[in-house]
């Protein structure tokens, strides 16, 4: 049909079939910042539109009922270029991060300002109460809103979205807003999908109904007769190459224990065929044709299930090792089933696939037994989290094609060098016939640091030479992706009563899944992130990972710390109300404070003996103190209502800054002819601001002004390598990579300097905005510089190049507080208040830092309280739609929420800073736990943390 | 799927009986959304037959079976009890477009409106094959499969009572809701059922599990919600 409509403004006409999702016809049409995060779930507002002056989502409209009415897309809030002031205001505000629905968020307070010049925050709270936020949380969007409102009153916005740090830097420190910040809010064509032209092929996933299950044969016969098919392929016609998806530094701590499909099933959902044809109507009707057979085995969920003797085994084929192989080996091979894929180890993890287990550790300090023997009071409790998602708002995505004889994969990926390796593994070809384009990621979170879409996407375009587009439906992010190893970990905590803790031990037993990806490295992570901690002699932990047939795991923001926290600082909790004193108190006289030396981490070295090192800059004493007083710590607060009871927790938490030792960063900084900055970034911006960093430490070093920098990064073509956006390891290992490449070029423009003017490079010295000043006051600007270095008889273009490499930790430390409301009578749950305190070290984007920080407090409430992946009994998972799996929205926000940075300076990190994001994933758990110990005497042990479990631990039924 | 228009409540319901695998639609949230319940061929689109809005005829408060659940949250005149089951849908967006009449007749068991609207001892005007017709809600809702229009519902003016909606969230389903009003109570119980009529009408429920809690957590709010 034709539907006539005006779309912002306009007469236009919309074509397509009149029952077609409206979203999906104005996409086509060319208003592409209407996306789609919820495959019309009617969720998560991606797809917001305004039809005749009410705010709907597109994707719950047919074409024909916009016949004759008036739409309104984020388009229309642009004049030519320029951006409105909503738009302005939120990345002044800092939440236009990884901004996949960004533009619609726009839209909805533009109405919202448009109808209610003077909204108030319950208003806000309802115009935004349909578009779900992951990475920068709520609270930012109400300031937005009053930065509109004081430009409209004043004309100008003087309120800063976060306080400056180091007053003697320009850039650095400052709320700049993100230098892309225009272009995402806008709606711009950034993604993946704006990037697939028409008549793009398309892949379909046929995937196990069954949970384990060898794979006796597939018949693709008649569904190569479907005409469109191009080709299927199946564990029959791919190569069984070992690999693992992990997106991991190479030798990789995570065993290869899969090849491209498998002809074992290990997960409900697991590939079993590909079939890549013209459009998705044909590759689903192939589907349908595609026969077959599977011989079904048990299947186990738990690690309970799993270490049980004689458990079915999840992997049985032939154990490899690349270097440390044991002498017994081929022993031990004796009874692998060919019909299994090898299990290769690039070094041992100490796994045993005979018992289900993928990797283990152990490791500690001081005596164990002789700190229980002081303690006057001992905990010994388990605690367990749950399977949780990352629910990126773009789902898992690639585009390929061939250009030149070279395989071109355009990514949503935190990892395009280790997309590049994996792929070009997979597909039996060297890297240089790949080339992988980082775009911009609409939210990562950790799941976009595997590969999970790259390797078959690139294998099916190098073998059909076709362009294939993919994208993850909603549900195959549940349950054919990564998520969160769920663990079950037990504490054993000693104290006295003056708050001394004499021993920790932690017995962690993780959950990998179908596969072992970070299978040692995240349940490290629950020690390695928690021990250090604490200034304790004696602790000891063990691990032990083990194989199961849920859906896939791997990395998830925070990785194995938050799991981690939520058992120690429980533990911590519980050991203090045994003995009878405040657990604020035991915690100050318990943590680490700078210069202490951290022995524990030698035997947290994740695979091979850890470094010692002393703690370094560190603010965890400073914001335990701010977060109790601004909690008022101590003071008991009581509801008018004796059905509630209010109860305050609170957690201390630290992280990393990437892995010294492991992760490596590279730069290039390039004088352009006109004297402009161009960086090339290896690392990967996934929205979090990280080319932000680069524009201002190269700006702060080259003294030019911010906007005459430009970044681009994460191209495996024009930028040099980088492990990746993952650890906590932008701002520390890629910042200070771009760092050094912009001191290698004021050192470059000294030099050229110094020859063009005749002067000695000692009397040559860079001033804002892009000059080079020679003591006797002669001046040559950055453009002259280029000019000449470039001319036909110049000595070429000055070009900044650097890497980072460290044995240096820089931690970031902080501190959670809650305060919590609970029905007693019905189990309802309320944070009342939740302040995130923490050391960034200098804080490099300060408003992108703050809101990071509540974006991640946010997931981690929504892990604490709502969120949960729940399996069938045969291992089906059941909660596929954002509804029904659970995440928080703005109504979940806490009523009274803050944020704040403790300034410290960090001695390492690029100016001083330290990461910021992932430690905000540590705190909720535990302080909401004990702040509802606190109100009901109730200590709940397993995520999720529900009204159910609360009555019933209260005898209710 | 074809879809069509018709100009009045009666050829509506004609074409609601003549074409067996068919279903009305207005807003359309629950059709076009994911993993709908709604299955069908042929859609009837009653959105020209004037039934939105609300208005006052006498003591009674008459709400267009059309009318989006946001004009029922922002009303002047509706009671507040309806107010706040309308305006517990999960968004603004689905407030827009979601109609009292669409979530009432999909008979779920963790609507918004059902428990408040017989609580409320709504009344419901409806064309059927015979022409127009009032019955209770209750009534209207207990025959399930019936194939009549929902033109509006009636409920007396000044009617006071109060909402009840235990969730995990904002957006989850609710395990249990429940609204009284005026000595009537009605509970929906998540994937177990409706009950209407005294305080302790809650135990005609066949409880079950379901991903909002087990049946003995259900159980026992609905024991203890009023």
């Amino acid at each position: 049909m034709e539907a006539k409509v005006t779309i912002n403004g306009k007469p236009a006409v919309l074509r397509g079939r009149e029952d077609e999702r409206l979203r999906d016809v104005l996409y086509r049409e060319g208003y592409t910042s209407v996306r789609d995060s919820d495959d019309a779930e009617g969720f998560a507002g991606s797809d917001t539109i305004v039809l005749d002056g009410r705010l709907v989502y597109s994707n719950l409209l047919m074409l024909y009922q916009a016949d004759g009415r008036s739409i309104r897309t984020p388009e229309g809030l642009l004049r030519g270029r320029a951006i409105n002031d909503v738009q302005e205001a939120m990345i002044r505000a800092g939440v236009v991060q990884s901004a996949y629905n960004a533009p619609e968020a726009a839209l909805a307070l533009t109405v919202l300002l448009e109808k209610n010049p003077d909204p108030s925050r319950d208003d806000i709270k309802d115009a935004l109460s349909g578009i779900f936020i992951r990475d920068a949380g709520y609270e930012h969007y109400y300031m937005a809103v009053d930065m509109v409102k004081e430009k409209r009153k004043n004309g100008s916005i003087s309120t800063e979205a976060a306080p400056s740090f180091r007053d003697n830097l320009m850039y650095v420190g400052k709320p700049t807003g993100k230098i892309d910040g225009e272009a995402l809010v806008s709606g711009d064509r950034l993604f993946v999908e704006d990037k697939v032209p028409p008549h793009t092929y398309t892949m379909h996933v046929l995937r196990s109904p069954f949970a384990h299950a060898y794979v006796k044969s597939v018949d693709i016969s008649e569904a190569l007769k479907v005409d469109g098919v191009v080709d299927i392929f199946t564990a029959f016609n791919t190569p069984a190459i070992p690999y693992m998806q992990a997106g991991q530094g190479f030798p990789e701590p995570s065993p290869y224990d899969r090849v491209l499909i498998n002809r074992k099933v290990r997960h409900v959902g697991d590939r079993v065929a590909a079939i890549v044809a013209a459009d998705e109507e044909t590759a689903l009707k192939a589907a349908e044709l595609v026969k077959v057979e599977y011989d079904p085995i048990e299947p186990v969920f738990t690690v309970e299930e799993a270490m049980a003797d004689g458990a079915p085994l999840v992997h049985n084929g032939k154990v490899e090792y690349v270097s440390g192989a044991p002498d017994d080996l081929d022993e031990y091979n004796r009874s692998a089933d060919e019909r299994e894929e090898k299990v290769i180890y690039q070094f041992p993890l100490h796994g045993d696939i005979h018992r289900n287990i993928a990797a283990s550790a152990h490791g500690g300090i001081g005596d164990i037994e002789k700190g229980f023997a002081e303690a006057d009071a001992i905990v010994d409790e388990t605690y367990q989290t749950s399977q949780v998602q990352c629910t990126p708002l773009e789902p898992h995505v690639c585009y390929g094609h061939i250009e030149g004889g070279r395989l071109v994969l355009s990514c949503s990926t935190q990892v395009p060098y280790h997309v590049r390796r994996i792929v070009a593994k997979v597909c039996e070809i060297p890297e240089n016939k790949v080339h992988v384009i980082k775009e911009r990621v609409g939210g990562g979170y950790g799941s976009k640091q595997d590969i999970l879409v790259e390797d078959l996407i690139g294998y099916a375009v190098w073998k059909t030479g076709k362009p294939i587009y993919y994208r993850n439906t909603r549900a195959e992010e549940f349950y054919a992706n990564s998520t969160r190893h769920p663990m079950r970990m037990r504490v054993k905590m000693g104290g006295k009563k003056d708050g001394t803790i004499t021993a920790i031990y932690m017995d962690v037993r993780a959950n990998t899944g179908p596969y072992g990806n970070h299978c040692l490295t995240v349940p490290m992570n629950a020690s390695s992130k928690t021990l250090p901690i604490f200034r304790v002699d004696n602790m000891y932990y063990d691990l032990i990972t083990y194989y199961t047939n849920i859906p896939p795991t791997g990395a998830y923001q925070g990785y194995g710390a938050p799991k981690g926290y939520f058992a120690i600082i429980s533990a911590l909790g519980e050991l203090a109300m045994k003995l009878g004193i405040d657990p604020l108190m035991m915690a100050e006289k318990n943590i680490v404070e700078e210069g202490y030396m951290l022995e524990i981490l030698k035997g947290l070295g994740e695979g091979r003996e850890g470094a010692v090192v002393p703690v370094g800059s560190c603010g965890l004493r400073e914001a335990l103190e701010r977060g109790a007083k601004l909690i008022d710590w101590g003071k008991k607060d009581e509801s008018p209502d004796p059905d509630w009871k209010i109860g305050k927790g609170f957690a201390m938490i630290q992280q990393g800054s990437g892995l010294p030792g492991l992760d490596h960063s590279n730069a290039q900084v390039k004088l352009l002819t006109d004297g402009t900055i161009l960086v090339l970034s290896g690392g990967a911006d996934l929205g979090t601001g990280l080319d932000t960093i680069s524009a201002k430490v190269a700006a702060e070093v080259l003294k030019v002004p911010l906007d005459i920098v430009s970044v681009v990064s994460g191209d495996t073509d024009s930028c040099m390598f980088d492990t990746g956006a993952y650890a906590s390891s932008g701002t520390y290992f890629s910042g200070n990579a771009s760092l050094n490449a912009a001191k290698d070029l004021s050192r470059k423009i000294i030099h050229e300097a110094a020859l063009q003017m005749g002067e000695k490079e000692e009397d040559l010295s860079i001033e804002y905005p892009g000059e080079v000043v020679s003591k006797s006051g002669r001046r040559l600007s950055y453009w002259k510089i280029s000019h000449d270095a470039t001319a036909g008889d110049g000595r070429g273009q000055l070009i900044g190049t650097g890497s980072f490499t460290t044995p240096n930790f820089a931690i970031p430390y902080g501190a959670h507080f809650a305060e919590v409301a609970v029905n007693v009578k019905t189990g309802e749950i309320k944070v009342l208040k939740f302040y995130a305190i923490q050391d960034a070290g200098t804080p490099i984007n300060p408003e992108l830092a703050l809101c990071q920080m509540y974006g991640a407090a946010m997931k981690s409430i929504g892990h604490t309280l709502y969120e949960d992946m729940v399996l069938d009994k045969n291992g089906k998972c059941l909660t596929t739609t954002f509804t029904d799996y659970g995440v928080p929205m703005i109504e979940e926000a806490p009523l009274d929420f803050r944020a704040e940075l403790v300034d410290i300076n960090d001695q390492y990190g690029p100016f001083g800073a330290k990461s910021i994001s992932e430690i905000a994933c540590n705190g909720a758990a535990p302080a909401i736990a004990m702040a509802i110990a606190d109100a009901t005497g109730v200590w709940v042990r397993s995520w999720p943390i529900t009204g159910e479990k609360i009555l019933r631990g209260l005898g209710k039924f | 799927m074809r879809i069509y228009h018709p100009a009045s409540a009666e050829e509506a319901v004609r074409l609601r009986h003549e074409l067996e695998s068919s279903q009305y639609i207005a807003g359309g949230t629950e059709i076009m959304r994911l993993g709908s319940s709604i299955s069908c061929d042929s859609l009837i689109d009653v959105t020209a037959l004037s039934l939105s809005g609300i208005r006052m005829e006498g003591d009674e408060i008459i709400i267009g079976a059309l009318t989006p659940l946001e004009d029922i949250r922002i009303s002047d005149i509706v009671p507040a009890f309806i107010r706040e089951a309308a305006a517990s849908a999960a968004s603004l967006q689905l407030r827009n477009r979601a109609t009292i009449g669409g979530n009432f007749a999909l008979r779920r068991a963790d609507s918004y409106m059902i428990p408040a609207l017989l609580a409320a001892e709504a009344e419901v005007d409806i064309m059927c094959t015979e022409g127009p017709k009032r019955k209770t809600a209750a009534t209207y809702f207990g025959k399930t499969g019936c194939r009549a229009l929902l033109l509006a519902f009636r409920i007396r003016a000044g009617r006071t009572g109060e909402n009840r909606r235990i969730a995990r969230s904002s957006h989850a389903h609710a395990a249990v809701t429940g609204a009284v009003s005026e000595g009537t109570y009605a509970y929906a119980v998540s994937g177990s059922g409706v009950a209407w009529g005294g305080k302790e009408s809650w135990k005609d429920i066949a409880f079950a599990d379901d991903l909002t809690g087990s049946a003995d957590y259900k159980r026992y709010l609905a024991s203890v919600l009023f």
